[in-house]
């Protein structure tokens, strides 16, 4: 059990809906400890999306809370911001610039944002590039590389704000099966550096092998949590089973 | 023999390239100020300020709805009856800028537009604010977008900048046509003005050509390569 102080994310009773519609996430709690990672996993249109998408304030919630380092991200857009900041995002589309280069796209947000100076930026934005094995492409475009390799310029311009915590909204989803596993290696690769990381997935093998906790939703709800091994060998509730015998058929 | 002298001898006086000149100031303040208009319509467009719609459609059905010589000659006419007495020069930029600015306003938009929503919410999400993310994600785009249509844009002003000779502004068309009725040169002092314009539209198009290789991002790619390898790795 880890103690009060490792807590780096908590989520309690959060609610959500787009507009009056119904709602996308109903009374959403649990937590993260520093250097765990949780795979979200479930049906489409379960709430996994939009749930990453209210950790980082790019939604706005309908009730609960959600406390990140100790503080309220439900403040005001300000402090949304200075939150965004900490926290790193991989979206399932990848959404690199497609007007600036790979290195461009990794330093951008550190020079305009943090005020980090360019050459410095360049730097680190080589050696992030680097650890996702992509530094020989740095002066490539997004539209010059394939989905993997974008994916991952997208892993390395989140790195590049150095954030305590990364997310990621199903960033295989979009790739060919055969890109898959590069993108997969260096999430994984993040754990073993302690990073923590939240990762909405559809790949029950990744999650089996990488996550310390897997969390199970159907229709904005928390259905089931716990272990991978205890969760994927013997899942307690029905929901679950279905789930899992749909993917493995 | 006789007539290509006089062309050139028209080419040449003081009054057509003053002509000219006021043409071509005409044409820039006008696709400025048309310029400055439209992106105001379309950021305001962008705001979803309440009331925004209506106001925007009145001034599109407006400008759009009525002839660019009307509206120069109403604003010529009318305004001074309201105390606001303008040179010919400043009705004939207003008039033209107020027409441009509906056209550029559509051009705008649909620039601002070619930005895909997960670009900006990727920028959002490494904690830009709305201003950065103009500035460093959407305009940057847009401006490859939006870049060829402007440019066409400033032609066609050129052309419609003729037509404020009716309100007496001395532009190259007024200057050409005054000089032919006085001599009866029209060949030589007509042709000389078409030289001059078809003169301003192909450094036009070439300074077009210019700033489109411009805007293309892959132009900057050796920029960064050469900045990776002098700064970045050599220190």
């Amino acid at each position: 059990m880890s103690t009060a102080k490792d807590i780096l994310l908590e989520v309690a009773a959060l609610h959500h809906a787009y507009g009056t519609g119904r709602a996308t996430l109903n009374g959403v709690s649990f937590s993260l400890a520093r250097g765990e990672t949780l795979c979200v996993i479930g049906p489409s249109g379960s709430g996994k999306s939009t749930l990453v998408r209210c950790i980082n304030a790019l939604e706005p919630i309908k009730g609960g809370r959600i406390v990140f380092q100790g503080q309220h991200v439900t403040g005001s857009e300000r402090q949304a911001k200075a939150m965004r900041r900490r926290i790193g995002m991989v979206f399932q589309s990848f959404e690199l610039f497609t007007h600036l280069t790979a290195v461009e796209n990794v330093a951008l947000a550190p020079i305009n944002v943090l005020g980090v100076e360019k050459t410095a930026a360049f730097r680190q934005a080589l050696s992030l590039l680097d650890r996702v094995d992509l530094k020989d492409k740095f002066d490539r475009f997004p539209d010059e590389l394939s989905g993997g390799q974008q994916q991952r310029v997208a892993i390395a311009r989140a790195l590049a704000m150095e954030p305590a915590l990364m997310l990621f909204d199903e960033p295989t989803s979009a790739l060919d099966p055969e890109t898959v596993r590069e993108v997969l290696d260096v999430i994984a690769s993040l754990k073993r550096t302690g990073m923590t990381s939240i990762v909405v997935t559809h790949e029950m093998e990744f999650a089996r092998s990488v996550a310390d906790r897997i969390i199970f939703m159907d229709a904005g709800e928390i259905v089931e949590e716990g272990r991978p091994h205890d969760f994927f060998s013997a899942p307690r509730s029905n929901r679950a089973r279905r789930f899992l015998n749909f993917q493995n058929s | 023999m006789q007539s290509i002298n006089i062309i050139i001898e028209y080419l040449m006086s003081p009054a057509f390239r003053a002509g000219a000149i006021v043409t071509l100031e005409i044409s820039i303040c006008g696709l400025v100020g048309g310029l400055l208009i439209g992106l105001f319509l379309a950021l305001l467009q962008q705001s979803a300020v309440p009331g925004e719609r209506p106001f925007r459609l009145f001034y599109l059905w407006f400008f759009r709805g009525t002839p660019v010589l009307f509206q120069v000659i109403f604003i010529f006419n009318v305004l001074p009856a309201f105390g606001i007495v303008l040179s010919g020069f400043s009705c004939a930029v207003l008039g033209l800028a107020l027409n441009e600015g509906a056209n550029m306003s559509e051009i705008l938009r649909s620039g601002l537009q070619s930005t895909v929503k997960g670009q900006r919410l990727a920028a959002r999400a490494l904690g830009m604010d709305e201003f950065r993310i103009l500035k460093l994600v959407v305009f940057p785009q847009a401006m490859r977008v939006v870049l060829p249509p402007i440019g066409n844009e400033f032609i066609n002003m050129l052309r419609l900048s003729a037509l404020v000779s009716v309100i007496a502004v001395q532009e190259l068309t007024l200057v050409a046509n005054q000089a032919a009725s006085s001599s009866f040169h029209y060949l030589e002092a007509l042709s000389a003005a078409g030289i001059y314009y078809l003169a301003i539209t192909t450094i036009f198009m070439a300074l077009q050509h210019v700033s489109e290789r411009w805007a293309d991002p892959r132009s900057r790619r050796q920029a960064v390569r050469n900045m990776v390898l002098n700064d970045v790795e050599a220190t």
